[in-house]
């Protein structure tokens, strides 16, 4: 049955406009799709929030990462072809070198390359060195140009004592891949050494609200 | 006849956010906005081509951190109500716009958008997408894999073995959980490869994975086929490498189609542009201005004011687009089998939330790619590269080249000045819990002791994951991701100190567990190196 045929004579005249404000604001108030129960979590936590919060503030308070002072490392990463990265920490050292570098000794970063497809291992490994400073630092280093994936690790010594000693520190091998970066490389910032990040401690009070996309990424290819 | 074959893959992934410390958390709407723009819709194109009983093939990889998040009571209780508030918006948006007919029609568009979301959320999928996903796996049509447990980015890991390990294989384990089986293929967080992995990768049961295209081409051996067949890396794990031309139509600033004048505008968002005091609900705590999601604007083209929306017309283009990438594919293979030995296959990944989210017509493009493609009338064939592996059974053996899918393609986006300094700070606390895992070796641990374990190697996968010095890089949530990188570290220096003092806080570390409420099968002595080799 259609509406108009229905004997309903209403009193009071409407506007369409009036209708159709009546209809959008009963829709806005009591569309029954806001009527469905919104459940609620299945596990009832033991703490609340405001514990959560005050526990995890104080955790990150008190046990911010700090660069160690204990542990003697030398890594490297691969970064590109062209590149590579090195950070290291020379630590208590027993033998008192890490005092000296402290008092502005410089140090020399020995940097050994292998191409992966030499087989030869008696063959004695070419290396360059690059002068450094700093027990606890981290710098960029630019690579020769290779055409093979190549092989490299790295050792710190005292820049001028015998460079036959034992080094200060031995690095892990790490692989380069062949070929070129691609066009626009930013490498403004491959160069320079800087100083070990001192502890990180996030304001409390610092809003980190962004307004951002889904994933943080946009289309970046 | 077919004479080649289409793999679109779509990695779906988010880092984990999640925080119940907060009655609210603005960065959870991160999966809010996911799941409402590229999910559900995806589903939708799903659940439509299967009504349509149309014959295709896709592979989507869910990462560990977002099958959690899908899963999780309270994030599914709080998209929940964001949904009500965004549907409220809309309501009222279809009030407020009485008087100009062309946005009023788009704001009905957008209430029955949202209705039909939470219809499907609420009572189509009983508020569980996975099961979802599943129900497509378990009909043939849609290959789910996974990735990584916090999307590690692995070669910048792999300073030790063991961490690589772990992270490859909880996200196994992780997705093995949840969806009822163990998964053959593997998404590397960034297409980061490293020559090696697939070692690790072959131990965790994986059959194949992807690369980008200088991964293939700069290979120990000159690929044959180019990218349009695998290499065998040696083990029987095999790399697929991304065909430029396929993904340069889609992701590209400048020719790629989600830059066309007729498709939605997404930086034009009633978030920003309507009266303050009126859109002030809807916004963060009430003052800043975000993205609600409701945009009344397309494209348009450079320089020129933003003409209105048009749907119907965004969708015709999405239709034609899909035509001209199915062209495009029809005359790359007509090429490429001319000169192969074999069926050519071009591997097509994008991430996933680029379809609904970035590219709001996205999944209107793909479901019309796939449908075309089942057409008898073309040569393409859309195919999962599990089923490829079983039908072409002899490979090239080479190793694939050092490489990812990000700017300049190798690993400097996730290793630079604005955040090299996490690397030595996550590589301590790797090596600090595989002498803790190594110490215990063989003694007794109580079950508190074993909790606090747990959860130390659950910080140390959490500040690993790859989206914090993403960001950072990107310029985007620089704090957040700073936060969240200290936090965790600082959690699990906290941990470690308890162990080692043994003086375990049972209130404090439940507090931990609450919040990071991640891997619940996760077991510390896998942190242990010797595990392994023993």
């Amino acid at each position: 049955m259609k509406f108009s045929n229905l004997k309903y004579k209403p009193q009071a005249t409407l506007s369409t406009e009036e209708m159709l404000q009546i209809s959008q604001e009963i829709n806005l108030a009591f569309t029954p799709i806001f009527s469905v129960e919104i459940a609620t979590p299945a596990c009832q936590h033991p703490l609340s929030s405001k514990e959560m919060l005050q526990i995890s503030d104080t955790i990150s308070l008190d046990f911010a990462p700090r660069a160690s002072n204990n542990t003697q490392q030398l890594v490297l990463l691969p970064v590109d072809p062209d590149h590579l990265y090195a950070y290291w920490n020379l630590g208590d050292d027993p033998s008192g070198s890490t005092q000296k570098i402290d008092h502005g000794h410089p140090l020399t970063l020995r940097i050994y390359s292998e191409p992966d497809n030499l087989t030869d291992t008696l063959k004695k490994k070419p290396y360059f060195d690059i002068a450094v400073e700093g027990a606890q630092a981290q710098k960029n280093i630019v690579l020769p140009q290779h055409t093979y994936q190549t092989t490299y690790s790295a050792t710190l010594v005292n820049r001028y004592q015998n460079i036959s000693q034992v080094p200060l520190a031995s690095s892990n091998i790490t692989h380069v891949p062949p070929g070129k970066v691609m066009p626009h490389p930013t490498k403004a910032s491959l160069t320079g050494v800087k100083s070990m990040p001192q502890p990180i401690i996030v304001s409390l009070g610092t809003s980190f609200y962004k307004n951002n996309s889904a994933s943080g990424q946009g289309i970046n290819q | 006849m077919k004479t080649g074959f289409l793999s679109i893959i779509l990695h779906a992934h988010l880092p984990y956010v999640r925080h119940p410390e907060h009655e609210s958390f603005f960065e959870e709407n991160w999966l809010f906005e996911a799941i409402t723009e590229c999910y559900i819709p995806l589903i939708g194109v799903l659940d439509r081509l299967q009504q349509d009983q149309v014959d295709y093939r896709l592979t989507l990889s869910l990462s560990p951190t977002l099958i959690a998040m899908l899963r999780d009571e309270l994030l599914k209780t709080r998209y929940l109500k964001y949904l009500h508030k965004l549907l409220e918006l809309a309501e009222k948006e279809t009030i407020r716009t009485q008087d100009q007919p062309e946005f009023q029609k788009l704001a009905q568009y957008y209430l029955g958008f949202f209705q039909n979301t939470l219809d499907t959320y609420q009572h189509e999928y009983n508020c569980d997408l996975l099961t979802a996903f599943k129900k497509h796996h378990t009909a043939g049509t849609l290959e789910l894999i996974t990735c990584a447990a916090t999307h590690g980015f692995l070669p910048l890991l792999n300073v030790s073995e063991t961490a690589v390990r772990n992270q490859i294989n909880i996200g196994v384990n992780t997705f093995s959980a949840h969806l009822g089986f163990s998964p053959t293929g593997f998404w590397l967080p960034e297409c980061a490869y490293y020559p090696g992995v697939e070692t690790l990768l072959a131990e965790a049961g994986i059959h194949y994975f992807f690369v980008d295209t200088h991964g293939i081409m700069d290979a120990t051996e000159t690929p044959r086929n180019g990218v349009h067949a695998p290499l065998d890396c040696g083990n029987g794990v095999f790399a697929f490498g991304r065909d430029p031309e396929s993904s340069r139509q889609v992701w590209s600033a400048q020719e790629g189609y989600p830059g066309d004048f007729d498709y939605r505008e997404y930086y034009r968002d009633i978030g920003f542009d309507l009266d303050f005091d009126y859109i002030a609900p809807y916004i963060l705590d009430g003052e800043i201005r975000i993205n609600t999601g409701i945009k009344y604007y397309r494209v348009t083209g450079k320089d020129l004011p933003k003409a209105l929306y048009n749907p119907q017309a965004a969708l015709a283009k999405a239709q034609q687009h899909a035509q001209d990438f199915i062209n495009k594919r029809q005359q790359q293979i007509d090429t490429l089998s001319a000169t192969m030995d074999r069926l050519p296959i071009i591997i097509a990944p994008y991430d996933a939330e680029l379809f609904g989210h970035w590219w709001f017509e996205g999944p209107h493009w793909l479901e019309s790619v796939l449908r075309l493609a089942s057409e008898q009338t073309n040569n393409v064939q859309t195919l999962s590269c599990s089923d490829y592996l079983k039908q072409q059974t002899s490979h090239q053996t080479a190793t694939p080249s050092a490489s990812t899918w990000g700017d300049q393609g190798y690993y400097s986006y996730w290793i630079n000045e604005s955040n090299d300094w996490i690397y030595p700070f996550l590589h301590k606390a790797e090596a600090d819990m595989e002498k803790l895992a190594t110490d215990l070796q063989g003694l007794t641990i109580s079950p508190l002791q074993t909790r606090a374990l747990n959860q130390a190697a659950r910080s140390i996968l959490l500040a690993q994951a790859s989206d914090w010095p993403f960001i950072m890089k990107a310029g985007t949530t620089i704090e957040y991701a700073t936060k969240r990188i200290t936090d965790h570290l600082a959690r699990f220096n906290y941990l470690h100190d308890c162990i080692r003092k043994n003086r375990i806080n049972e209130r404090y570390l439940t507090a931990l567990e609450i919040m990071d409420n991640i891997f619940p099968d996760l077991d510390f002595r896998d942190y242990n190196p010797k595990k392994h080799h023993d």
